[in-house]
């Protein structure tokens, strides 16, 4: 039952993460009204999984292995592209709220924008979401499994809906500027990770060569464990990466946090004060 | 209440019962399935058992079988989650693999395989490492 659990934990998690803070950030900015567009959203990407994952069980059975982790490793590129646009757009439009730029800005969201988050909070559940439909199909439909296993899958999802709404009404009571440090740098890190899954990803495709160990905590804190499977989703945690995965990882971790992180305080008062 | 929230309050259980009714319907057909006896594994199939013996162990470890289509039937006989990843020689090159093997579940796996030698192995979590490993020969 614990298997599960977290074998469904660990894939709702990073889902549940961005879906959470986009919903808080649409209400810190005062857009409420774009919320169904998100729920519609994350519906939709859920049915699509599931349909998707019924259709490649009952007709092809499986991906053949190319393309499974090809499709897997080209997700998660999109995934940080749209990542990273929106880091530094909320980052603009915080600072617009606020009023610390010089001339308007138009605060409205405009349909590209709407689109821009729905698609990413679309994203982020259905690259989780097919996976997770695959993975349960045979456990669902397998005569030996006992209700314990299945409980355990399904409280592992609903757990992970419950850090969503966690984060969301968490990231709703803190104030504007933390709200975007905390999740800015988070997001930051969640997408690193994905820069080292992407890479993962494709070496196992065959398309790139992605071999070696870097460094292997396994013993310590293996990443699908219970902790790991945390780190793994909030800081793009790998107890075993390879030296390409380190370096992609840190390739994209440290130029995005320095450009991040410049906005600082004492840059903007002082052009102010100039 | 504004409109526009219960419209949005409304979207969302909408949506929220389609998901729910959708995996519903999945496990139904589930549950269905489960009151058919156990199948025995067909001859020509390679069942394989994990973590029987020990908790980090694959039982064959060692197979011999004929070049071609060959299938794999995996059961996870341990309390943790496992995986089958078959390698080339060289212990890197993903053939193709079994993820998601959870407790007490029996999945397959069909791969071509030339002669030769290939590996199988559970990297998750280090398993490989704790001996959960074995070797393919092929002729």
């Amino acid at each position: 039952m614990l298997a599960t659990f977290f074998l469904m934990l660990r894939e709702g998690l990073e889902a549940a993460l961005i879906v959470g803070i986009i919903a808080a950030y649409l209400v810190k900015i005062e857009r409420r009204d774009a919320l169904p567009k998100v729920i519609a959203g994350v519906g939709a990407a859920v049915g699509l999984s599931v349909a998707l994952g019924l259709l490649i069980t009952f007709t092809i059975g499986k991906l053949p292995l190319v393309v499974q982790e090809t499709l897997e490793g080209l997700a998660a590129v999109l995934a940080v592209g749209v990542l990273t646009w929106m880091l530094f757009w909320m980052r603009r439009q915080g600072r617009a709220i606020k009023g610390e730029l010089e001339h308007g800005v138009d605060l409205a969201l405009s349909i590209g924008s709407t689109r821009a988050l729905v698609g990413l909070a679309f994203i982020a559940v259905i690259r989780e979401g097919v996976e997770t439909v695959l993975f349960l199909i045979p456990i669902l439909s397998f005569n030996g499994t006992g209700i314990d296993v299945v409980a355990g899958g399904v409280l592992g999802l609903i757990i992970s809906v419950v850090v969503g709404w966690a984060i969301f009404a968490a990231g709703v009571r803190v104030n504007l500027r933390r709200f975007f440090t905390v999740t800015g740098t988070v997001l930051i890190f969640v997408a690193a990770g994905l820069v080292a899954f992407a890479i993962a990803e494709f070496g196992e495709g065959g398309l790139i060569a992605n071999t070696g160990t870097a460094f292997d905590l396994n013993r310590l804190l293996p990443d699908q464990g219970p902790l790991g499977s945390v780190l793994r989703g909030l800081f793009g945690y790998r107890s075993a990466p390879t030296p390409l995965e380190l370096a992609g990882y840190f390739a994209y971790l440290i130029p995005v946090l320095f450009l991040f992180v410049i906005d600082r305080p004492i840059i903007r008062r002082t052009a102010v004060a100039s | 209440m504004p409109r526009t929230r219960r419209r949005g309050l409304r979207a969302g259980r909408a949506i929220g019962a389609f998901a729910l009714a959708s995996l519903a319907v999945a496990a139904c057909s589930g549950s269905a399935a489960s009151t058919a006896p156990a199948t025995p594994v067909p001859s020509g199939v390679i069942a394989v058992e994990a973590a029987k013996d020990s908790a980090y162990s694959f039982t064959p470890s060692a197979i011999t079988v004929a070049a071609g289509s060959v299938t794999f039937s995996v059961k996870n006989a341990g309390n943790e989650e496992h995986e089958f990843e078959v390698f080339k020689a060289d212990g890197t090159t993903v053939v193709d693999e079994i993820e998601g093997l959870v407790p007490g579940l029996t999945k397959s796996l069909i791969v071509t395989l030339e002669p030769g030698t290939y590996q199988f192995m559970c990297k998750l979590n280090g398993h490989d490492q704790l001996g959960m490993k074995g070797t393919i020969t092929v002729n």
